[in-house]
């Protein structure tokens, strides 16, 4: 049986590590709105690829016995050569950074985990259609607003200080710390709209709408990801084989936010793998995957994810194996904080009356 | 030399403006991210700050040292919006 095509039940734990830059620059505002942008994607836009959390390193603990390590190359250059690279340093060149991950795992044997292992994997994922990134011109676009935004909040102070009259200025400036903005004078009010083409109030709403329009939107974008993933058997143990797989993630309804939100993934993959049940045999397998879940948010912290998988082998079945099966599946997910997310996953097998539960931590070394 | 004070819990990154304004055409503006502490050195005289937390999380801003009085009194907290300071060094 090839064991590494099957959900591997165990704990997993993922750790990312984004350093932060303490530098203030002019970039600061975009950087950190990018960033506020990703941390408000729910917990299960979280476990997508390039994901807020981006796994450097994953953990499958005993039962799995897996240890993978998944870091992006955008992830390495900022650990290894650019520790000062934000996801805005030049965001078109480092694209393929943030598209591009490596896999690399190995498979300890059941009585060591340090030693003597019994196979190594190593492949590649990359984002083809990665719409979950925020595009070039809406990066300049929210940086452009902010800065507008801040230009106004300066404008503002500036002319409060020019009144003269000390019982205006006073009124004026509780206005504004009670957010009623129309109240105010109506002369400081065409100043605004003139200067900036738009009346205070509004200009007082554009954190909050890029925020919201962004986070919102990108999160719910279609994403095309290709992995290749080779396993080699160490020794005369375990197996070996060569994993094609193709899968698209999004949710049905791109441009609004819902607490019941569905969510379609499709994945069409290929295997060509050594059957060590049958020594020199060559077995290609190919399957289709279909899930369709319906993603639930409670309380902002807690996602529930009930869905069902369709699984159709289209070569390759093996003998008392079903050509197509249903698994319902659940995944259950928990921001800890801002940066620890728990995912628990489960699904049951209607094909061998097997059921499948792993248990993952995300957390982010900021 | 007084210090401007500010802190956002709760959001990450936490996004922040300092405006301002005094005599002598004196303007300062600057952007932060999480925490600061800006020192700034004013003359003496009235003057205009405005402090905009525009993320997320509660945000907390203090003033401390080298001024006599400041209107509202700090420190002071707020979240998503634009606080607005008489101060007088």
């Amino acid at each position: 049986m090839i064991k590494y095509l099957n959900v591997i039940p165990g704990i997993l734990i993922s750790v990312s590590a984004v350093a932060m830059s303490q530098n203030l620059d002019k970039t600061q505002p975009m950087t950190t709105l990018a960033r506020e942008i990703v941390r408000d994607q729910s917990n299960s836009d979280a476990e997508t690829f390039g994901g807020y959390l981006s796994a450097v390193g994953q953990f499958v603990g005993k039962g799995g016995n897996t240890v993978t390590f998944q870091p992006r190359i955008f992830d390495l250059d900022k650990i290894f050569c650019h520790n000062n690279i934000e996801v805005d340093t030049d965001y078109a060149r480092t694209a393929w950074e943030r598209n591009l991950q490596i896999n690399a795992g190995v498979t300890p044997n059941s009585k060591n985990l340090f030693s003597n292992p019994t196979n190594v994997q190593m492949g590649f994922t990359f984002a083809l259609i990665n719409n979950k990134e925020i595009p070039l011109e809406d990066y300049k676009s929210v940086v452009d607003s902010y800065q507008i935004y801040t230009g106004m909040q300066s404008y503002l102070t500036e002319q409060i200080y020019a009144i003269g009259n000390d019982t205006i200025k006073t009124i004026i400036r509780k206005i504004i710390n009670h957010q009623d903005y129309s109240s105010l004078p109506k002369f400081l009010q065409d100043s605004v709209q003139k200067k900036f083409g738009h009346s205070i109030s509004k200009m007082m709403e554009i954190p909050e709408n890029l925020m919201d329009s962004l986070s919102h939107i990108l999160p719910r974008r279609p994403q095309l990801i290709a992995d290749i993933n080779a396993i080699h058997g160490l020794g005369n143990r375990g197996e070996a084989g060569l994993d094609l797989k193709v899968s698209f993630s999004s949710y049905i309804f791109i441009q609004k936010k819902a607490d019941v939100d569905p969510q379609v993934n499709l994945s069409a993959s290929y295997s060509l793998a050594d059957d060590i049940t049958q020594s020199d045999v060559n077995i290609s397998r190919s399957t289709l995957d279909v899930t369709a879940g319906i993603n639930t948010i409670f309380f902002s912290r807690f996602d529930l994810k009930p869905g069902i998988s369709y699984t159709n082998i289209l070569s390759g079945l093996y003998a008392h194996e079903r050509m197509i099966s249903y698994s319902p599946t659940v995944s259950f997910l928990i921001k800890i904080t801002e940066k620890l997310v728990a995912v628990i996953h489960w699904s049951y097998n209607t094909d061998n009356a097997a059921s499948t539960a792993n248990f993952k931590l995300k957390t982010s070394l900021e | 030399m007084t210090h401007f004070k500010g802190t956002i819990t709760g959001a990450n990154g936490g996004l922040m403006h300092l405006s301002v304004v005094g005599p002598e055409n004196f303007h300062f503006d600057k952007n932060y991210t999480q925490s600061f502490n800006e020192p700034i050195k004013l003359s003496e005289g009235s003057y205009i700050v405005s402090m905009q937390a525009a993320s997320p999380g509660k945000f907390v801003f203090d003033v401390v040292d080298g001024y006599k009085s400041i209107d509202p009194e700090v420190p002071d907290s707020f979240n998503k919006s634009i606080h607005v300071y008489e101060l007088q060094v």
